[in-house]
């Protein structure tokens, strides 16, 4: 059988130094530009390789503390990291078998994207008329600008850490199904 | 064994999608309970023990980044120094202009029987210094975690600066040991302001981590470019007076019910380190 699980003795712990960088260091790092989500981008690589649902509850972990760093709102980080991590887990299973790296890439995106998307909307929830009154392109800008970014950070950051893993995974499994 | 591994990875999907619906469920049930403030003392607890964590890591990251900001600016540096040098012959100016108005109202106050204190409007303000412990990780809002709580006097709505008054936003939750404050650049912020020179009224609200503006200013109201912003004191916990910024470009336009303006900040957000709470306005 494919063994796709990451050494809990070592992710953990690199997951909590993310998770104190990421509301510390990382924004201070990218003071003038879009700050990276690290913890998301790891989250999605990681679900790649999880085989159990285990990381669906270290995602809502990180995104339970995350959250408590974040906006005045309760709850939107999580949702968005949870959906995220499903979406690319689900995904990764059906897709990942040919064309890796493409395939690798084009789901990162979209769970990068879908979690930006997925926050936004959440914030914005209380005061959406008003964005679609008086804001208008501006705010959509900000999250289109954010999510280009954020997708470049992840293109940057998940192939070194996934596709070196992801293509023994897909020759083991080519071996095997032959 | 190519219908093992189908099997295999139908009970995988399987397993991830209850544990996926279940947590979905228990995020609602969490939001649920946080609008009625259930979920503080969870929340007080986590910040309660990763407090000290935060403050190792931050101070290690102030370095850090110091050092990453020199080297990215290095070449800004020498023509920044140049401007600066320009600007300093023409403050030494101005505070040679200023010792004399100073020396003038000191007699006056003198004459009139007023104190030398620290006061606004008759109310002497009580600032609480406190230290930078954690940062918003997102991109839309901005909010910062310090290192004053509860059991430092601190209230929700103060106003919270940086030094020489600055205002730089104010505080929307507190924790025993620790509290959180929504920066002015913030979306969700708005705080009532005046053009210093033209005392024209208006709104400054953030835009999404990138700035602010200054919104709902009447039309027949002036606006000078330069002129500084402060705030208005209507609000409770804001003292009138603090700074938000300068004016930097002005949007009017005929079929618009209200001027616009954006404004510079004297202050890099993401860089701050130390806050200065005003703890005894207006509460």
């Amino acid at each position: 059988m494919v063994n796709r699980n990451i050494n809990n003795y070592i992710f953990l712990p690199f997951l909590l130094l993310i998770l104190f960088l990421q509301t510390t260091f990382i924004p201070q790092l990218f003071s003038n530009s879009i700050v990276p989500n690290l913890l998301l981008i790891l989250l999605i690589a990681a679900s790649f390789l999880y085989k159990s649902s285990g990381i669906f509850y270290i995602s809502f972990f990180c995104a339970f503390v995350l959250d408590i760093f974040s906006d005045i709102y309760f709850g939107p980080i999580i949702i968005g990291i949870l959906a995220a991590v499903f979406i690319s887990s689900y995904l990764s299973h059906y897709f990942l078998k040919e064309l890796f790296s493409l395939n690798l890439f084009l789901i990162s995106f979209l769970g990068v994207a879908v979690y930006n998307i997925l926050y936004f909307i959440l914030i914005n929830l209380g005061n959406f008329q008003q964005i679609l009154n008086s804001r208008g392109l501006a705010d959509l800008n900000r999250l289109a600008i954010v999510i280009v970014f954020e997708i470049i950070y992840a293109t940057v950051l998940i192939y070194p850490f996934a596709s070196g893993i992801g293509i023994s995974i897909f020759d083991f499994r080519n071996k095997n199904e032959s | 064994m190519f219908k093992c591994l189908n099997v295999w990875m139908k009970r995988e999907i399987g397993s991830k999608i209850s544990a996926f619906v279940f947590l979905l469920v228990v995020s609602a049930l969490l939001i649920f309970l946080n609008s009625f403030g259930y979920l503080n003392r969870v929340k007080n607890t986590m910040l309660y023990t990763m407090v000290p964590a935060q403050k190792i890591f931050q101070i290690y990251s102030n370095s850090a980044s110091d050092f990453f900001y020199m080297i990215e600016n290095i070449s800004k540096f020498k023509n920044k120094n140049a401007a600066l040098k320009k600007e300093n012959l023409k403050l030494t100016y101005e505070i040679s202009k200023l010792k004399e108005v100073e020396r003038e109202n000191k007699i006056l106050k003198r004459q009139l029987g007023f104190s030398d204190e620290m006061c606004l409007d008759g109310l002497c303000l009580d600032w609480q210094m406190g230290k930078v412990i954690g940062r918003d990780p997102n991109n839309y809002g901005k909010h910062i975690i310090v290192d004053l709580g509860a059991k430092d006097g601190i209230k929700e709505n103060q106003a919270v600066t940086v030094s020489g008054g600055i205002l730089i936003g104010k505080v929307v939750e507190v924790f025993d040991n620790s509290a959180k404050i929504m920066l002015i650049t913030s979306s969700d912020s708005s705080v009532n302001s005046i053009a210093q020179t033209t005392r024209a009224n208006g709104v400054v609200k953030g835009k999404y981590a990138t700035g602010v503006k200054l919104e709902m200013i009447n039309q027949n109201e002036e606006l000078i470019i330069g002129d500084l912003v402060i705030t208005s004191g209507l609000e409770s916990g804001m003292p009138k007076g603090l700074i938000i910024g300068k004016i930097s470009n002005i949007e009017e336009s005929a079929n618009k019910i209200f001027k616009q303006a954006d404004l510079d900040l004297f202050v890099n957000f993401n860089r701050i380190e130390e806050v200065f709470v005003v703890k005894n306005y207006g509460q």
